[in-house]
């Protein structure tokens, strides 16, 4: 868990840095923090649509079609 | 308690007005006095607007004196400072923005004064409608029920006032909740509507598929008064239900049919809340509604998905205000570099179960007229509450707060909360009306035959009865 808390503030220093963000450790911290508590909700809705679309053409769902949404 | 001008809904004093017993400039004036006595408690009030409420008023009675009065004409509104006002300082409830004069009104704002409504008051909202419910730039909003507790967010502000009559309505904007959580914590009734009903120009939102703005006020039939005038074409609606006309008197709710995610919606829940709530199931009953208990398939995922989607997208829209990181509270920087770690996939993997949750209700949709439901799991929390203790477990507040809201931000349509009575404490509880998209007349005049039937509506927070202070 260590590790991947010390992986996410990396990509996220690197994510804010290319885009000329400067933010401190701690926000930072805070931003890791927050997405950790969200990853169990992320990985509930990989989990529902792995199980929802079986194959690669399931997957081209209508409202991810582009020009499908009203 | 001595009832004054203030204290009375937009439809009693559009009464008044009509028949010459009171003028709007003495409404202005007496709700800025309940502004003045209260607000040093309350903390609500980000600008009055006094000047520009009284030249609105003079103009209102010369349009009550020659027969061109509009449908809102007189009547003062607060609004979320997520909303623009071109003669009113906007700040977005960011210290980014204080000061700031946008070159014109929301599109909102236009319909509301075009139907002769005046803006007396912006009020208080999370920074960006997405920081911390109580806002470190401008401190917190106390709830008119009980200061300790917190009035919710992010339209605490439209709550609190509202609640402690400084204005008859007020609007809010809602992403997972943010319209109906301070209305059922502060005792108000509030709508929000089918997304992208309303327009969005001169609105600062946090979410482009979840946000919605909506009027909030102390009856429902206020709220249709709103309505009307910020959607002209809901006139034209489809009515599924009722049969007969919506204008006939007391009307029952004969024919309508309620379903009730009973497994989901009291999972997970303070035992007042659930209590009160079927309460209120009850009393449809006794109006003559059909109230089943239903289980829809994937209603819970609404939850997750929304989360994905409102860091996802609140991100995309403010990163721009990273750029002012020192002028932005660390909670809010936190959660806007958040939705940096959300990947594509992520997001449009939460879009597709929106898709499935939208499938699924129209579903329900086609044998329910609507879905009834608490508002939110608890009453107003504490102040400085961070976590709560629920079904023997401790869950983060701002978990438990959008658990039972965001599922209609999902889906995109409209929900409706009401006050349906009080806990042990005295706290309010509101019930929550959902239905298809476009029907919002039809929740509306559910929740005016609801309203008719009960009485929790009217009851005056302790605020205004002395039990707080005076008013």
């Amino acid at each position: 868990m260590a590790e991947d808390t010390a992986i996410r503030l990396e990509a996220l220093r690197r994510s804010a840095e290319e885009r000329n963000l400067s933010p401190d450790q701690r926000d930072l911290a805070g931003a890791v923090a927050l997405y950790q508590h969200i990853l169990p909700m992320i990985m509930e809705v990989r989990r529902y649509w792995l199980e929802k679309t079986p194959t690669p053409v399931d997957r081209h769902a209508p409202g991810l079609t582009p020009g499908a949404r009203s | 308690m001595t009832v004054r001008l203030a204290d009375l809904t937009a439809g009693e004093l559009l009464a008044l007005y009509r028949s010459g017993a009171a003028s709007p400039t003495e409404v202005v004036r007496d709700c800025l006095d309940r502004v003045k006595a209260l607000d040093g408690t309350l903390n609500a009030v980000l600008t009055a607007a006094p000047d520009e409420a009284y030249a609105d008023a003079r103009e209102s009675e010369r349009r009550w004196g020659d027969g061109s009065a509009r449908s809102l004409e007189g009547i003062p509104f607060a609004l979320k400072d997520v909303i623009e006002t071109a003669r009113i300082a906007t700040s977005y409830g960011t210290k980014v923005w204080r000061g700031h004069h946008p070159e014109a009104d929301a599109e909102v704002v236009e319909r509301l004064r075009t139907a002769g409504a005046t803006v007396l008051l912006k009020v208080q909202t999370n920074e960006l409608a997405f920081g911390a419910v109580q806002n470190p730039h401008n401190g917190p909003v106390p709830n008119p029920w009980n200061p300790s507790r917190m009035a919710g967010g992010s339209s605490s502000g439209s709550g609190a006032a509202v609640s402690a009559r400084y204005v008859p309505c007020a609007l809010g904007t809602d992403t997972g909740g943010s319209i109906r959580s301070p209305s059922s914590y502060c005792g108000v009734s509030g709508l929000k509507p089918t997304n992208g009903l309303l327009p969005a120009r001169g609105i600062s939102i946090v979410s482009t598929t979840l946000d919605s703005v909506g009027p909030m006020a102390r009856s429902v039939e206020d709220l249709a008064l709103a309505f009307d005038a910020l959607c002209p074409e809901s006139a034209g609606f489809p009515l599924p239900w009722p049969e007969r006309p919506l204008q006939e008197a007391s009307p029952d709710l004969r024919g309508l049919r309620v379903g009730v995610p009973a497994e989901w919606c009291f999972e997970l829940v303070e035992p007042d809340v659930e209590r009160i709530t079927r309460d209120a199931l009850t009393a449809l009953t006794g109006l003559a509604a059909k109230v089943d208990e239903i289980v829809v398939p994937d209603i819970r995922l609404g939850w997750s998905a929304g989360w994905v989607i409102m860091v996802a997208e609140s991100t995309g829209l403010h990163e721009g205000h990273l750029r002012h990181m020192a002028d932005i509270d660390p909670s809010l920087r936190s959660r806007l570099l958040a939705g940096l770690l959300i990947g594509s996939s992520d997001y449009l993997q939460a879009m597709y179960v929106r898709d499935r949750i939208i499938s699924q209700l129209d579903d329900v949709f086609r044998r329910y007229h609507v879905l009834a439901l608490p508002t939110s799991a608890t009453v107003a929390p504490d102040v400085n509450t961070t976590t709560m203790m629920l079904g023997g477990r401790e869950h983060p507040r701002i978990d438990i707060a959008t658990r039972l809201t965001i599922l209609a931000n999902v889906a995109g349509i409209p929900s409706l909360s009401v006050p349906c009575g009080f806990d042990s404490a005295g706290m309010p509880v509101g019930l929550q009306l959902l239905g298809p998209r476009r029907s919002e007349p039809m929740l509306l005049a559910v929740g005016r035959a609801y309203q008719e039937a009960t009485d929790h509506h009217r009851k005056p927070p302790p605020i205004l009865t002395g039990a707080m202070g005076s008013g």
